[in-house]
């Protein structure tokens, strides 16, 4: 039975949609509405984060067994909340700059995030269904967003195509699983165990996590991330390799611990192995900064399928622990490069974007290369920065299911990665360029750096006190 | 001064911080003000060198606090002799080395010297750390100042040096990462259920181990600290590192960061794994006299004063590690008082190739001769740490050289005085290549006409080798105030090796290497 | 388990042969004298003028994307409806103030649209 106070139970949800649809009307009536709307959905996510908070440690099962909270859940969506939190404030300036200062920006930001929440809160498979379709919907939107630009609009189709085609997975996946069990509810198929090894159901959860896999960018579907990270506004290019993969392991992470499949632990471990190769491999090649950046987020994801392969208690923490070290460090990145952007002067190209523009860029500007640094050194698994206790908690989950083989072969390639970050910091500090100017790029861009400090605040509050996180979100799995 | 380790970590690391605020262009005041926050934690070391009580082989001054309950980490910190000494060593080359810097750096001064209190801050830790991620955690910070000291203020290669640096130190550790996770599960049916990294309490039970797997776990850590030290053949990042480092980040780097591969061979490889340590003793013993041996030949033929030093680097750390496998008192006492003297010879050899390097800018031997004339004090100098550093008896070189050979000829680990009989050869070696070296920098005429206005050595030059040629007599005449400092700590170590490998049976195959020499 | 599947499997089969085979058979059996007026486009008897490719304004799918929009909802307030009566007094409060978020929503997007001039022909 549906009551009505319910609607409490899920503050955060209500808030975004909420906002995001003021933000609608704000556009509408008022003129020079953006700085309004940029304070209004700051406000409302922070009020979102505030919220969150009051459902700590109250597992909850709502709406007709639709929507359940749990402890791990919230600590997600406040991950999530966190990074649309930086994205916002580095948004401002960024879409100035190129001229796409529309209310709608915002608006579609919270929409995706209350698809996201959706998808993590759910209980249904229907519910995440119905969220991701709403967050992807959201993020073609999106990464299309500087519709001027050839590269974004191809990368908004390429996302769009691509993504409904994995979304047919999806729900060809949800269509087996509701014809083999019966029901689509998550609670009543985990109480089910017997059907596990039913092959139907195999098939049908296995195409749902393909669909899954492709969000996340995990070896073979990781295809579309490069051109759709380098296409898309670079804001947004942070958003989604942050936000939208933190979802979509959100979702299946706790399917996966319920669902008890270690007999597949091999397979997610091979898709880890090859997402990392994949990625760190072919990000040595890149020019494009934006391209590396994807590159890396793929080489992540890999990472992450480490501690999904561990499938024990401690891989939830470590792989919760990793995704808001990587929020922190990879959106930072975004924003630095989205910062040294050079403005929008018509043309159909990203400028400044090229790795050889970094050269001797700690001459140049000393606060941003520095910032940028600790970005690497923590993508790069070096402490005391927060990706350096990521990967250890990821690690030590691999390590307690003795997968030590996963473990060092998926740490050799991170070494891989280092190369890679390594190079970046190498042109920043140790070469120069006489081709830029000094300091012409990172002008009226206050918010964009107080974002990227926010970042940077985030990669060494969780590297040198990593207990923290812990104290706020006891976990309690499922 | 409950917290006295805590307060010599950090202080260098919080007083650096105002460097950030200082302005450029006061060079002087960045110079003084770091050189005195430098002899802080100087001063602070030297307290702890009396303070120490060497009598106990226990970890004195021990702080512990817990830090992530979640993983049962601790930050605790604790040293024994050898580590005191390291320490010790360690904070008192720093103001040396920005002593010898003053007027080599010429660019960006702050950055410099900020990065090299950082990398004080991050060595003490290295030494004083007592869990295996809290000793982790400060080996890895290390890299990235000295990453930016070879990067920034290096020579020409300087980035590929630093680059290679970089990547070879990183793959032995993380490797070492997989190690001590992998350790902290695989004792925890030994603990009582508790996933744990605590150096002490692991050192009790880590021998329990099934040998297998202690090779693993052993080759993990080691190949990490074997990379560090420089064994052969994974030595190839050391002559590139020193010859593009500035001077400041060769003298760090030879006296201090190789000491940190060696140390970690005594305070893990050796403690944790005595069962693995006895098994490959014969792989690694073997390596090290190569290394001896191949280091030694190839200084002879550098052409590069600042290679040559480097490649006797290699010749002398691995009379370190085969003191170390010997596994026996005499011996370990040689490779720690060597990892000293190493430290001060091989540093002051660094100043010394900074100090011509600053004047002729190029570091070819066919460069100079006849120095002597021109520049008496520095070739005064030169000539004694020269002969320090080849162990002539009087000096500190000699002490651990002969140390080392003494206890590793008996040695039953070793099983065969054939590694010590090769390693001599090369002391022989080290006379040829560094006398030769000399005589070809100092002595015959001056043929080169741009050595003729060179000027001796400054006062503040003159500063900084006179306490480095102290402690080379100091330790050759008296070495036994360092010695009876790590007398107590390293027989602990030795012992608690024996004790654990009489429970597991180890004495059998000691005594069978034994019978088969004979 | 898959039994019950077979007699969609026979259907399936049965209907693409039909189909397949009467395709087939006409075109086989039946007689084929192709002309000039029989091949022309066939345009409501009028006589075809230009190509029929032609280019329409973006207008016309704005119109027809929000009538699909609209018209969706409002076919989703129909079986509203038609149960609303059937509830009992809790559930009929619930479902009303559930349709009335549903149309707040529905009407703020319909005044984003008005004022976003999406209806606006020129």
């Amino acid at each position: 039975m549906i009551q009505s106070k319910e609607i409490l139970e899920i503050l955060p949800l209500v808030i975004l949609a909420f906002s995001a649809t003021i933000i609608l009307m704000l556009e509408v009536f008022i003129k020079k509405s953006e700085t309004v709307i940029f304070g209004f959905s700051l406000a409302s996510v922070t009020a979102a984060i505030v919220t969150s908070f009051l459902y700590l440690n109250r597992e909850m099962i709502l709406f007709n067994k639709y929507l359940k909270i749990t402890n791990s859940a919230v600590a997600f969506s406040v991950i999530i909340l966190a990074g649309i939190l930086i994205t916002i404030i580095a948004s401002k300036n960024y879409i100035e700059k190129e001229k796409i200062n529309f209310g709608e920006y915002y608006s579609l930001l919270l929409f995706s995030v209350m698809g996201m929440f959706l998808m993590i809160y759910a209980n249904d498979i229907l519910v995440i269904f119905i969220g991701l379709e709403l967050m992807s919907i959201c993020f073609y939107v999106l990464a299309g967003f500087l519709r001027l630009r050839q590269k974004s609009n191809e990368s908004a189709l390429k996302y769009f195509l691509l993504g409904a085609f994995m979304t047919g997975f999806i729900l060809y996946g949800i269509a087996l699983i509701y014809g083999i069990t019966g029901t689509t509810n998550l609670s009543l198929i985990y109480a089910n165990p017997k059907i596990f090894t039913n092959y139907v159901f195999i098939i049908g959860t296995g195409l749902f996590f393909i669909g899954f896999m492709f969000k996340i960018g995990v070896f073979p579907f990781q295809m579309w991330i490069p051109d759709v990270y380098e296409g898309a506004p670079t804001i947004v290019s942070g958003m989604l390799s942050t936000a939208g993969k933190i979802a979509a392991v959100g979702t299946i992470l706790p399917i996966i611990l319920s669902l008890n499949i270690l007999n597949f632990r091999i397979i997610f471990s091979i898709a880890a192995v090859a997402t990392m190769m994949y990625g760190n491999v072919i990000a040595l090649a890149q020019t494009n900064i934006k391209r590396l950046l994807a590159y890396s987020s793929i080489a992540s994801a890999g990472y992450i399928f480490v501690g999904i392969a561990a499938m024990n208690e401690f891989a939830l923490q470590g792989i919760a622990y990793y995704l808001i070290a990587y929020t922190f460090m990879q959106l930072g990145a975004f924003i630095v490069v989205s910062l040294l952007e050079k403005k929008d002067d018509g043309s159909r190209e990203y400028k400044n974007v090229d790795l050889d523009y970094y050269k001797g860029l700690g001459k140049r500007n000393p606060v941003i290369a520095l910032f940028m640094t600790l970005f690497l050194f923590s993508l790069a698994g070096i402490p005391p920065f927060a990706g350096f206790w990521g990967k250890y908690y990821l690690f030590y989950a691999a390590i307690q299911s003795n997968l030590i083989w996963l473990s060092v072969v998926g740490i050799m390639l991170s070494l891989v990665g280092v190369y890679y970050y390594l190079k970046i910091i190498v042109y920043m500090w140790f070469t120069d360029s006489d081709e830029y100017l000094i300091g012409e790029e990172v002008s009226n861009s206050g918010l964009g750096i107080t974002a990227t400090g926010l970042a940077v605040l985030g990669t060494i509050v969780f590297g040198v006190d990593p207990n923290i996180f812990f104290r706020i979100f006891k976990f309690i799995i499922v | 001064m409950a917290n006295i380790l805590s307060i010599l970590i950090f202080v260098p690391f919080i007083l650096s911080l105002p460097l950030i605020f200082f302005r450029k262009e006061k060079e002087t005041l960045i110079k003084v003000y770091s050189f005195i926050i430098s002899l802080i934690p100087f001063a602070i070391s030297v307290y702890l060198f009396f303070a120490f009580n060497p009598a106990s082989g226990d970890y004195q001054f021990v702080e512990k606090f817990k830090w992530i309950q979640i993983i049962n980490t601790q930050y605790f910190l604790g040293i024994d002799g050898i580590s005191m000494l390291l320490i010790v060593m360690s904070t008192f080359m720093f103001p040396l080395a920005i002593m010898a810097s003053w007027t080599s750096v010429t660019k960006n001064h702050k950055g410099f010297y900020f990065l090299l209190l950082v990398l004080d801050a991050g060595l003490i830790g290295v030494f004083a750390s007592l869990d295996l991620i809290l000793f982790y955690i400060f080996w890895e910070i290390i890299l990235i100042p000295m990453y930016f000291i070879i990067g920034i203020w290096g020579s020409e290669d300087r980035i590929y040096a630093t680059v290679k640096f970089f990547l070879y130190t990183m793959f032995g550790s993380l490797l070492m990462l997989i190690g001590i996770i992998w350790l902290g599960f695989v004792c925890i049916p030994f603990t009582g259920g508790q996933f744990t990294t605590d150096i002490t309490q692991l050192t009790e039970i880590a021998y329990r181990i099934p040998v297998d797997k202690q090779i693993y776990l052993f080759i993990l850590f080691t190949l990490s600290f074997l990379i560090k030290v420089p064994l052969f053949p994974f030595h190839t990042w050391l002559p590139d590192a020193h010859v593009q480092a500035p001077t400041a980040g060769s003298v760090i780097l030879a006296a201090v960061l190789l000491k940190m591969g060696t140390y970690g061979l005594i305070r893990f490889s050796l403690t944790l794994f005595p069962a693995a340590f006895v098994k490959l003793t014969p792989y690694i013993s073997v390596l090290a006299v190569i290394g001896i041996v191949y280091g030694a030949l190839l200084s002879i033929v550098q052409t590069d004063v600042k290679k040559l030093v480097a490649y006797s680097s290699v010749s002398h750390l691995g009379f370190i590690v085969l003191g170390t496998f010997a596994l026996t008192d005499i011996a370990m006492q040689g490779s720690v008082i060597q990892m000293i003297n190493h430290g001060l010879s091989t540093g002051a050899l660094f100043m010394i190739v900074g100090v011509l390097y600053e004047r002729r800018h190029t570091k070819a031997i066919a460069e100079f001769g006849g120095i002597m004339k021109i520049m008496p004090v520095f070739s005064v100098i030169f000539m004694i740490v020269v002969l320090s550093s080849i162990g002539l008896p009087g000096l500190n070189g000699f002490v651990g050289e002969f140390l080392i050979l003494l206890g590793s000829f008996y040695s039953t680990n070793l099983g065969s005085n054939i590694y010590t009989i090769i390693s001599t050869t090369a002391v022989i070696l080290a006379a040829v290549y560094l006398l030769w070296m000399f005589q070809r920098v100092m002595l015959g005429p001056v043929e080169n006409e741009k050595n003729k206005n060179l000027k001796d050595l400054s006062g503040r030059e003159i500063a900084s080798f006179i306490p480095l040629l102290v402690f080379i007599v100091w330790i050759g005449v008296h070495p036994n105030t360092f010695l009876s400092k790590t007398e107590s700590s390293v027989k602990k170590i030795i012992d608690n090796f024996h004790s654990n490998s009489k429970k597991l049976g180890l004495e059998k195959e000691l005594e069978m290497k034994l019978s088969e020499k004979k | 388990m898959l039994d019950s599947y077979i007699p969609i499997f026979i259907i399936i089969t049965i209907s693409a042969l039909f189909a397949i085979v009467n395709v087939k058979l006409s075109s086989l059996l039946g007689p084929s004298r192709p002309s000039k007026e029989k091949l022309s486009t066939y345009e409501s008897g009028v006589e075809p003028v230009g190509t029929a490719h032609d280019r329409f304004s973006v207008k016309f799918y704005m119109v027809a994307v929000l009538f699909i929009l609209f018209d969706i909802e409002i076919v989703f307030l129909y079986p509203w409806a038609v149960s609303f009566l059937n509830l009992d007094h809790i559930k009929m409060m619930y479902s009303f103030y559930s349709v009335i978020v549903f149309i707040v929503i529905l009407l703020v997007g319909y005044i984003y649209v008005i004022k976003k001039g999406a209806l606006k022909w020129d």
